[in-house]
């Protein structure tokens, strides 16, 4: 079963693979990934997931990471209303507390 | 000041009296920095003891444990250690060594991508890149541990950046940990319901418990509520051993009367615990006819493996006293009751050597409630958790989660160090004390009086009685039979030892763990063919336990 999920997120070193990293540990396949940039320092990461698990389970799992803001699921039909930012995303390197 | 120094700062400024760890190349510089403060620094002799006895430390002080390794080796060598923190929700904070930042990434000498390699096993990871950064992480590390559902984070420092100049940066509130949250007054109201209509209600109980610090909470909800109560591996001693409403462990080597209660319950109270597999047994078949009411602090534990009818997500010690519900249940408690006096353990055995079982229940029957009891991983594990008569959920610490064989010996020094004027028993087996063997020199070197029980069934116990019952006796590498001299071992290290080969000595055994002042090594030879029972075989439902006369 496919599913999407929308998720902002700071970033910095090693975020994204955090966030790859725990969906995969948590039995879903990663379709495709949409990432870039957004105001103030944040990231915007379109998810879509293969999995028979509950995408609602996985959803609160990637809310407990400590550099995830926001953590949607976008429900089936929905087209994702993500605003990219043109520019790269600003990699920070130093972590950010 | 140098940036090492603003960690240790920082570990004063947490309240940080005692590390475990082991010095290196890349962390040379906090090394040095220790030689000025007072905080203790216990010196193991494998990366691996220092974060299991940083683990024991922390379950049994309360405190945040801090183990401290350098990089490469070093730090893989805390794997094992943080993993099993993490599984088991202990606050833990590892400190590694990195090798220079202009290095990282080039394969130099004992560099190791320690934070890729602990991404799934930590609650959070920094890699410091920046020595103004130093107390920022040491902070959050802190807080992160202590907060919500606790467990490990790991602070990566790089040498250059230990070599930097740093200011140091006080921790917010005293260093404090975030307070948890309040629960939903509309699914307490939903609880309440439910457990008023309840006719065979059960309440399941897990490590969850203990973390939350919410044991008086625990035993007054169900003092209140005079509900049937069993609990999981690590919720041994939220009730004490003999409780009334207690049934005791459920699960794989549970108590028959526990799993059946729960088969038959029509409402499932779970409190702190998530549903694990050597709990549940087959989970399409756990529990069929309950509905489930769920509380956790962690959200994404609620509904992960069973869906709830009610979730209640926040600090038990809110919740547990809003639900004081009693239902009208005395004939279910009674049908209980008589369960558990028909599946009660049994201690008479016909042998004439000694029958593990009934020494660890004798040992617990003639300690004091301050005993602390480390176990290993295996069959005395199991046997300790069935026949130890637990008052206190901090005097048992076992490896529940992970199943870390090695876990004893190290937490038993943790323990020590965090309690020094209690007992501290480390019982064990000869498979699992052979895995940080090395740690009796730690034990030598601090004077620590632990007393260590060794279970010697010649064998990989638990893996065998596998490989009986499921594989057709036929035993792959489970023969342990040329294991070392255990007393000359202990010799080495200094420590007294004594043989216990017959029922009949068992007293005097006793007598001398509960009463020797120093450390003392007792090995206990067994019946190789001795199991652990009952038994639900892998994948079963908890209805179908087998006991020893069936297999």
């Amino acid at each position: 079963m496919n599913s999407k999920l929308y998720v902002r997120m700071t970033f910095v070193e090693g975020a994204l693979i955090r966030l790859l990293g725990l969906a995969g540990r948590r039995g879903f396949g990663i379709a495709a990934v949409h990432a870039r940039g957004a105001e103030g320092g944040l990231y915007e990461i379109m998810l879509e997931l293969v999995g028979t698990r509950s995408i609602e389970t996985l959803q609160r799992q990637i809310q407990k990471l400590y550099d995830v803001d926001v953590v949607e699921v976008i429900p089936d039909g929905q087209v994702a209303a993500l605003k990219f930012d043109a520019r790269p995303a600003p990699f920070v390197q130093h972590m950010a507390v | 000041m140098k940036g090492a120094v603003s960690v240790i700062r920082s570990l004063e400024a947490h309240g940080v009296d005692t590390v475990f760890g082991y010095p290196g190349g890349a962390i040379m510089p906090v090394y040095d920095a220790l030689l000025d403060t007072n905080i203790r620094h216990i010196l193991t002799r494998h990366e691996q003891g220092a974060a299991l006895a940083a683990i024991g430390y922390a379950r049994v002080s309360k405190k945040v444990g801090v183990c401290i390794a350098t990089s490469g080796p070093g730090a893989t060598n805390l794997v094992t250690g943080i993993a099993d923190a993490f599984m088991d929700s202990v606050p833990l904070v590892a400190i590694t060594g990195q090798v220079p930042s202009p290095f990282i990434g080039t394969d130099a000498f004992q560099e190791v991508d320690v934070l890729g390699i602990t991404m799934p096993i930590v609650k959070h990871s920094f890699l410091v890149r920046r020595t103004q950064d130093i107390c920022r992480a040491m902070n959050e590390a802190f807080r992160l541990a202590a907060s919500g559902r606790p467990g490990p984070v790991l602070v990566d420092l790089p040498k250059d950046i230990a070599n930097g100049d740093a200011e140091f940066v006080a921790p917010d509130d005293g260093g404090a940990a975030d307070p948890d949250p309040a629960c939903d007054d509309n699914a307490i109201a939903r609880a309440r319901e439910l457990m008023q209509r309840a006719q065979q209600p059960v309440i399941y109980s897990g490590g969850g418990v203990i973390s939350s610090n919410a044991i008086r909470e625990f035993r007054d909800f169900v003092d209140a509520t005079q509900i049937p109560t069993v609990h999981t591996l690590k919720g041994i001693g939220a009730l004490a051993a003999g409780h009334e409403s207690l049934l005791g462990m459920l699960g794989m080597h549970g108590l028959k009367c526990a799993n059946l209660a729960v088969q038959e319950c029509d409402l499932l109270i779970v409190v702190g615990a998530r549903f694990d597999d050597r709990v549940t047994g087959k989970l399409s078949e756990f529990a069929p006819h309950a509905k489930v009411v769920h509380l956790d602090i962690d959200a994404s534990e609620v509904g992960k493996l069973r869906r709830a009818e009610v979730t209640i997500v926040g600090d038990l010690k809110d919740a547990l006293p809003r639900l004081h519900v009693r239902p009208s249940i005395d004939s279910w408690r009674a049908h209980c009751e008589v369960s558990k006096t028909n599946h009660a353990w049994r201690y008479d055995a016909p042998t004439q050597g000694v029958y593990a079982p009934r020494m660890i229940r004798d040992l617990s029957l003639a300690a004091s409630e301050d005993v602390y009891v480390t176990c290993d991983v295996g069959q005395h594990q199991m046997w300790v958790a069935q026949h130890y008569r637990f008052k206190d959920p901090r005097h048992h610490l076992t490896s529940g989660g992970l199943g870390t064989m090695g876990f004893g010996l190290p937490a038993a020094i943790g323990a020590q160090l965090a309690s020094p004027n209690s007992t501290v028993i480390n019982i064990t087996g000869d498979g699992s004390i052979m895995m940080n063997i090395q740690e009796l020199a730690t034990v030598k070197r601090y004077g620590l009086p632990i007393k260590i029980v060794l279970f010697d069934n010649q064998a990989l116990g638990m893996v065998r009685q596998w490989q009986e019952l499921f594989n057709a006796k036929r035993y792959s590498q489970v023969d342990l039979s040329d294991n070392p001299d255990f007393s000359m071992i202990a010799k080495a290290f200094e420590i007294p030892s004594m043989r216990v080969e017959r029922g009949e000595d068992v007293p005097n055994a006793i007598e001398k763990i509960l009463n020797t002042p120093g450390p003392l090594f007792v090995h206990v030879p067994i019946d190789t063919a001795a199991n652990v029972w009952p038994l639900v075989p892998p994948g079963a439902s908890n209805t179908n336990m087998m006991t020893e006369s069936v297999a």
